[in-house]
């Protein structure tokens, strides 16, 4: 399973404009195809993950991602903020760029942990700060993708 | 052969205690009168209160007639300059413990030899190479590696799919058509048995099977396991020993998950590592483990410094459906214990110094050597010389020493699983598994 098969033109949004973590979490569900009532479970469920420790992995990044059961397979968001957002992330620093990741609780396929192993990889390559920071349209995301899968 | 050990903390008490085993004269120096107490009331060997550097004391410690120096205190400067002494006394095998990086790699005084030490171990990167071996064999609780590889030992938890129960031995051994591996030791409950064909396994026996590299899915398939490939590992705790190991796996291609609970640790870690992803929380934990999904991990590694905690986190993650977990854990106390509620294996850098150590230490004849953790047996690997009366001898007709068993011959490029028709040749570089007890007696037999 590589990124670029997982992300299309709706579940990317590169202007959020929103305010604060939930807000984010929010704008980030909200790119998934699901109704209210599983809106509000699965940020329940973020938000009960991100008290355990923060998904913001530094660099301007963060990767919310729980199991839940509103999902039947595998479901990713990517989203920029263009002026950051506190996510008490672990350098102290905002972030900008934000992947979610929501699984149901049993995964034949066991995607999961690749797919987050897989958006680490991702956030680590070189540069790639800048480029994320100088995309204009969601297809030159897509390519970003493209190209980073080997 | 005599050889000084400069620090008695827990490694250099247990090297102590191998090598005079070996029936070694062993010297051991400790700034630390208690420690030295320790070692003089539980060991046979010199115990001498003063500084590994002052030559004074290593004079009295009879350094020009000492084959080997191992220096093991936990200060690497003066482990460094306990050899450089030693290498003045043309002492031939100088080894030190060395746990700073600066010390490797790009270092100026890399190789270690311009240092005057001919061996450095690494407490932490022993300890994760460790680590890697026991999660590429997922079944196994201990690897160790002989002739370079070709031969290898595992121990094995007998699993429920067993399927070899009540038959003895050597009808097994006709279950599979190569044979081209040897049950060495059965481990059941407190007792160390050394196999002859009639005995039998039991499920929950720990096994320890040496073979050729090849036969590794035949020897898992004896246990009741399959081979995996590994993909998913989380590692709990964010230590010097789960950086160097999560640097091994990404070089594998694996991404590893890394749990640490303290923020500016993460961000540290998050720097170095390339491609694992470093997240911050409690790796004892119920629900951030579940949420991460540690039900479906190939392998689970709690390397905190506490050992409380990795053993709960790891029972946790077993519970909870990871396939193999492995716990860091110094205390020798608990490593028995681990083993008895489910921890499929422990690890700790104390003990894979040792066993570093003791790889090194060895002398010409006496190739190499390991200790199995909680487990009274000695490994040896020996190189056989030309006028010992054992050779030439079918193996079935030498009186071998009670409680050994001769596990592999490296005849040239040939490798065998010996039989009882099979015979020793001069030259032959064999692995002997002994009772503790009997390593002098074997050692004496063979070398």
């Amino acid at each position: 399973m590589e990124l670029k098969e997982l992300f299309n033109e709706f579940n990317v949004e590169l202007n959020l404009d929103v305010d604060g973590k939930d807000g984010v979490l929010l704008a980030l569900i909200g790119l998934l195809k699901l109704d209210d009532k599983a809106k509000e479970m699965l940020l329940k469920m973020l938000k009960k993950r991100e008290n355990l420790g923060s998904t913001g992995i530094g660099k301007g990044f963060a990767i919310p991602h729980c199991r839940s059961l509103v999902v039947d397979k595998l479901n990713v968001a990517f989203a920029r903020h263009p002026n950051g957002v506190d996510f008490n992330s672990i350098d102290g620093k905002p972030a900008y760029f934000f992947f979610l990741i929501v699984a149901p609780p049993v995964e034949i396929s066991n995607y999961y942990l690749p797919v987050l192993g897989k958006v680490a990889q991702f956030c680590k390559m070189p540069d790639i700060v800048s480029k994320l920071r100088s995309l204009k349209t969601v297809d030159n995301f897509l390519e970003l993708l493209d190209k980073a899968s080997p | 052969m005599r050889t000084i050990i400069i620090g008695a903390g827990d490694v250099g008490f247990h090297l102590a205690d191998r090598l005079s085993q070996q029936g070694e004269e062993i010297v051991v120096i400790d700034l630390d009168q208690e420690k030295v107490d320790k070692v003089a009331d539980h060991l046979d060997v010199l115990a001498l209160q003063g500084s590994g550097v002052d030559y004074r004391i290593l004079n009295k410690a009879g350094i020009a007639r000492s084959d080997t120096l191992v220096a093991v205190s936990d200060n690497d400067e003066v482990n460094i300059l306990a050899c450089q002494l030693a290498d003045r006394y043309d002492v031939a095998m100088k080894i030190a413990r060395v746990g700073a990086n600066y010390y490797y790699d790009h270092s100026p005084f890399a190789p270690s030899s311009s240092l005057g030490i001919d061996v450095m171990v690494n407490p932490e990167e022993a300890c994760a190479v460790e680590v890697q071996k026991l999660l590429n064999f997922a079944a196994a609780t201990v690897v160790v590696e002989f002739a370079d590889g070709e031969v290898i030992l595992m121990g094995m938890r007998v699993g429920e799919r067993f399927l070899y129960r009540d038959m003895p031995l050597k009808r097994i051994a006709g279950e599979f058509e190569r044979r081209n591996f040897l049950v060495t030791a059965i481990n059941r409950g407190e007792q160390t048995i050394i196999p002859g064909g009639e005995d039998v396994i039991l499920e929950g026996d720990l096994l320890y099977v040496i073979g050729k590299s090849e036969a590794i899915d035949d020897i898992l398939r004896l246990a009741g396991y399959e081979n995996r490939i590994l993909q998913r590992v989380m590692l709990a705790g964010g230590t010097k020993v789960s950086v160097r190991l999560a640097h091994l796996l990404e070089a594998g291609g694996a991404t590893p998950i890394i749990f640490e609970a303290d923020r500016t640790r993460c961000a540290a870690l998050a720097e170095e590592l390339e491609a694992s992803l470093v997240l911050n929380g409690d790796a004892t934990d119920l629900d951030l483990l579940q949420s991460e999904g540690v039900d479906g991990v190939d392998g689970f590694v709690a390397l905190t410094e506490d050992d409380e905690n990795n053993i709960i986190s790891s029972l946790v993650a077993k519970n909870m459906g990871a396939t193999k977990v492995i716990a860091q854990i110094k205390r020798l106390e608990y490593i028995s214990l681990a083993n008895r509620i489910g921890i499929d294996a422990t690890v700790s850098p104390h003990l894979s110094t040792v066993n570093a150590i003791l790889a090194a230490t060895h002398s010409e004849r006496l190739l190499a050597l390991a200790t199995l953790r909680g487990l009274s047996v000695q490994i040896m690997e020996v190189s056989i010389r030309d006028n010992l009366p054992i050779v030439n001898k079918p193996l079935k007709d030498l009186k071998f020493p009670p409680g050994c068993i001769l596990g592999s011959i490296v005849r040239g490029s040939q490798i065998l699983i010996p039989h009882g028709d099979d015979h020793l040749e001069p030259g032959d570089k064999v692995v002997i598994f002994t009772l503790a007890k009997q390593a002098g007696k074997v050692s004496k037999f063979f070398l």
